[in-house]
């Protein structure tokens, strides 16, 4: 009789406990989730991060192409201020400071290293730090990263006498370089000084050839007359990269 | 009689326990539901920034803008964006004025939840700044 009373308050304890254990289950799954990432911050803050990133990545670019396209030096730090401004003024999800230095150390100067050697090198190049400064009534995110856009070549050039009495084949060899990485370039122009010293492109030479490896290296070869020879020719080659970015640099051919 | 009322005690302590468990079940349905919609906004939100950021690499997205071509910028997100969200891009330029004078959507907008993201946009070629705004939603 005693064990009749008692299984209607099994019942009951039976079904709080699978209340119990339902909710406690739903809050543990909840709580987990919030914290599956708990180092990250909120995807808007992570998105406008990579979106300044990208922005001032894009300038830098674009600035740096203007520059060794014969633009004034000072327009590097006249856009990333305009960026600065746009950037801060258009965040609206809190306090947004925005802040640059461009590169100072050797061999840059107000962000620039632009040097078109004659010794087979030449590179153009912008480098600046930043600093993105995110704050809104519960927490403050600063970000800091650095930017670095350099195009360079590396040439090297032969001069070889043909059987042919007065006539040279020569041979550049080109390689191209974005960030030290081997990359692709959009034009490529090469010249070369005759009996006098004036510059004349190889380009609109009947025996021109320009060959691509496709993985930033090219080559050319071209046969030029020049019945007196020249001592010490030089090579000059326009490079153009995928980015507009110019680079020039200048050689002396190699006789062999 | 006595064992009458016992049967009728025992039913209403079933029903007790009846309503215990799905009023658990019924506690917890709005914390998954919250869960569930701040989710469905993050996913949205990424997507949508995704997209933007691949739609942008190389400067892409600025030469677009600054050529005024929408139909490429508007075919270009079909593309990026899954099927089943529909979305609504809108250019600014520095002044905040709209730049696009034909509306760059797909689908509508009139969903539960919408999610707006703002996103910088350089033009690498002629050095202008935009402001794209796209707003995502699921396809009911």
């Amino acid at each position: 009789m005693k064990d009749k009373r008692r299984s209607g308050q099994i019942i009951i304890f039976a079904a709080l406990t699978i209340a119990f254990i339902i909710l406690s289950t739903t809050i543990y799954v909840y709580q987990i989730s919030q914290n599956l990432h708990p180092e990250d911050q909120p995807p808007h803050l992570r998105g406008f991060i990579r979106n300044v990133k990208i922005a001032s990545r894009i300038l830098m670019v674009g600035s740096l192409a203007n520059i060794s396209n014969g633009g004034d030096n000072g327009s590097l730090r006249y856009n990333l201020q305009r960026l600065r401004t746009f950037i801060e003024y258009n965040y609206q999800r809190g306090r947004c400071i925005f802040s640059f230095r461009l590169c100072e150390v050797s061999p840059y100067s107000s962000g620039l290293w632009i040097f078109w050697g004659t010794d087979g090198f030449g590179v153009s190049s912008a480098k600046a730090d930043f600093s993105l400064n995110l704050a809104d009534e519960r927490e403050e995110i600063i970000t800091e990263y650095s930017i670095n856009i350099a195009t360079h070549i590396l040439i090297s050039a032969t001069s070889k006498r043909v059987r042919l009495p007065g006539f040279y084949i020569i041979r550049v060899m080109i390689r191209v370089f974005n960030e030290g990485s081997p990359a692709l370039c959009k034009n490529l122009t090469i010249y070369y000084t005759d009996y006098y010293g004036n510059w004349r492109e190889a380009g609109s030479l009947k025996f021109y050839a320009l060959k691509d490896y496709g993985n930033g290296t090219y080559s050319a070869r071209f046969l030029i007359f020049e019945p007196s020879g020249v001592l010490n020719r030089k090579v000059m080659v326009l490079c153009f990269d995928r980015r507009e970015i110019r680079v020039i640099a200048t050689t002396t051919c190699e006789r062999i | 009689m006595h064992r009458c009322r016992q049967g009728q005690i025992r039913v209403l302590e079933a029903f007790l326990a009846v309503i215990v468990v799905f009023s658990a079940l019924l506690l917890s349905r709005p914390l998954y539901a919250s869960y569930d919609d701040s989710a469905d906004q993050e996913i949205l939100y990424s997507i949508g920034m995704n997209a933007l950021m691949h739609l942008d690499q190389d400067g892409d997205l600025g030469i677009l803008i600054s050529q005024r071509d929408w139909t490429e910028i508007s075919s270009r997100l079909s593309i990026l964006l899954p099927i089943g969200i529909s979305y609504n891009l809108t250019v600014y330029d520095e002044e905040s004025n709209i730049l696009n004078d034909s509306p760059i959507l797909s689908g509508d907008l009139n969903a539960k939840s919408v999610v707006s993201i703002q996103y910088v946009v350089v033009d690498r070629e002629s050095l202008n700044l935009y402001i794209v705004r796209l707003q995502l939603a699921w396809v009911k």
